[in-house]
């Protein structure tokens, strides 16, 4: 049977009906997609930040009066680089500190820079790059550690080691994630309603057709494949429509960021949503789209009734 | 090829459109069904068919005893019945052509078959140039034609028809029963329920005559 002309018979029967369900299935996967989109861009930022997890122990300004400072300083480094978690440390003297600041913040804040008042408020500080497999959010503890017994060497004044906020920010990513799965779960619950729903109307409009199919001779399996094949297609244009959309709203948001918020270094980090996911949409769209008919469709033609029973002829 | 046994049906409300049925009909032969209106006619039929179920007592067709067919088979022993249904239960969204070829599509034929048998059968019945009309383009005897040719085009081993010239005048209705009789002579065992017993008479045929519910003669 030319299933694709039988459901092009039914859509163009029942248009309205068609349309309503495919906005608002469009609109469902919309949500999912943004969402999706959401986690994968949080995500990578998380891991990016975590990357660039640090330790800076800044260093007291008394220091600079000692006149074996260089030697304190090569100290310094060496009982730092005993650390296992230790991949390289760099001094950062308070003119590179500025001049850094100057770099980074200058085109936002252009009158820091000329305001001599301020003279060098920042300190000097040893930086200490971590190596790769310390730099995630699972170390923090250890590293919390670390820099407590940094923060004890002589010299040093204070220990930051951006921990607290980026643990924070972990947290936070890892709230969202559940939070907006729990709802994308729930919306594709939603979205078999809406195409159960659709379906079911199909079916109740074509009642007398599929019992003269049946009448006919017409398998179970025949008969259910057009409405089945009636809600993948729904699925897939739904999700297809959402990613569009979806696509539209990223690349939009992310020039405003970019834009707004370049200092924050995110640029390249922020991206829409990857082909994998893209491809998972898509695919959760048809398999909805697939059970949500499904559920309507098994009952047709079934075994315990004879048609005018399941009718209620 | 036909066989009922003590068969029975009652409709709920306590009606009882069949009593105590017990008939036999051959493979090859062709039979008449008369009676009143409400005698029960459409509802023997609707059992032949597996529409419906018989309340007490069997019913076989074509080596199938339909009190135990499984539904699974159903739609297969429909595909070795014709049946021409008095309200004649077209496809409204389909041409007389597609209506006509469901049968052959659903047993999965090559289309190059199901357009030449198609168009072959709709000769038969004088509608060939109706091809691609829907049937609410159709005359009351038109549509009549169509679902005979429907129940005819797969050739089926049984044809059971309901009132198949209940809508045709005389010529027509005459073109039908030679076509009938043909379809016959091929082997195909036909029943054939009517009102007409002008007919029935000058085809000197097995008629089978139900009255409210009972047969009251059976030739
Ligand atoms: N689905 C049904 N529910 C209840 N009663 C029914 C049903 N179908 C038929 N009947 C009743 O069963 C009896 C037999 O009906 P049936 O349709 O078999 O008559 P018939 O001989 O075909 O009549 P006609 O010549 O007018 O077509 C009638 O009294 C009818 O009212
Ligand atoms: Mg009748």
């Amino acid at each position: 049977m030319n299933i694709f002309r039988e459901f092009l018979r039914s859509w163009s029967k029942q248009p309205g009906m068609q349309l309503a369900t495919l906005t608002v299935l469009t609109g469902t996967f919309t949500v999912i997609a943004v969402f999706m989109g959401l986690q994968q861009n949080l995500g990578s930022i998380l891991s990016r930040w975590g990357e660039t997890v640090q330790i800076t122990a800044y260093l007291e300004d008394r220091l600079f009066l000692e006149e074996d400072i260089d030697e304190h300083i090569d100290k310094l480094k060496d009982d730092i680089r005993s650390y296992p978690a230790t991949n390289q440390v760099e001094f950062v003297s308070k003119e590179k500190a500025v001049e850094r600041f100057q770099k980074r913040m200058g085109t936002y804040v252009p009158d820091i820079l000329g305001d001599e008042s301020l003279g060098s408020p920042l300190p000097a500080s040893l930086e200490i790059q971590l190596n790769q497999s310390w730099r995630n959010p699972g170390q923090f503890d250890a590293l919390v550690h670390m820099a407590g017994e940094i923060a004890k060497l002589v010299g040093v004044e204070e220990v930051s080691y951006g921990q607290d906020w980026v643990k924070n920010y972990a947290s936070v990513v890892g709230f969202f994630n559940s939070s907006s799965s729990a709802l994308i779960v729930l919306l594709l619950a939603g979205s078999l309603l809406v195409v159960g729903n659709s379906i079911r109307s199909s079916i109740y409009q074509r009642r007398e057709e599929i019992e003269i199919l049946e009448l006919v001779g017409a398998t179970p399996r025949m008969i259910r494949a057009p409405y089945l094949m009636e809600g993948a297609l729904m699925g897939f244009l739904a999700a297809g429509l959402a990613l569009i959309i979806a696509a539209v709203l990223a690349f939009w948001q992310i020039e405003l960021f970019t834009e707004n918020l370049g200092f924050l270094g995110l640029s390249g980090t922020l991206g829409y949503l990857g082909l994998a996911r893209s491809l998972g949409v898509l695919l959760l769209g048809i398999v909805f789209g697939l059970l949500g008919s499904y559920f309507c469709v098994w009952k047709i033609s079934r075994g315990q009734n004879r048609p005018q029973d399941s009718w209620g002829f | 090829m036909i066989r009922f046994s003590h068969t029975y049906k009652s409709y709920t409300g306590d009606i009882h459109a069949l009593k105590d049925i017990s008939l036999s009909i051959e493979k090859g032969e062709f039979v008449f069904l008369t009676g009143p209106s409400g005698a029960g006619k459409t509802t023997l039929f609707k059992l032949i068919s597996a529409y419906e179920q018989c309340t007490s007592g069997s019913v076989e067709v074509a080596g199938y005893d339909l009190n135990r067919i499984k539904f699974n088979q159903i739609p297969y022993f429909r595909r070795r019945l014709g049946v021409v249904y008095q309200d004649f239960r077209l496809l409204k969204q389909r041409t007389v052509f597609e209506n006509v070829a469901l049968p052959l599509e659903v047993r999965g034929d090559r289309y190059s078959y199901i357009e030449r048998r198609v168009k072959d059968v709709l000769d038969q019945v004088s509608l060939s140039f109706k091809l691609d009309s829907f049937p609410e383009q159709l005359s009351g005897g038109e549509q009549q034609r169509v679902a005979i040719a429907r129940a005819l085009v797969h050739q089926p081993g049984v044809l059971i028809a309901d009132e198949p010239t209940g809508n045709l005048d005389l010529g027509l209705s005459r073109d039908i029963m030679d076509l009938l009789e043909r379809v016959n002579a091929q082997g195909t065992t036909v029943f054939v329920a009517t009102h007409d017993m002008e007919l029935v008479r000058n085809s000197k045929r097995r008629v089978v005559d139900l009255k409210n519910g009972s047969l009251v003669r059976s030739l």
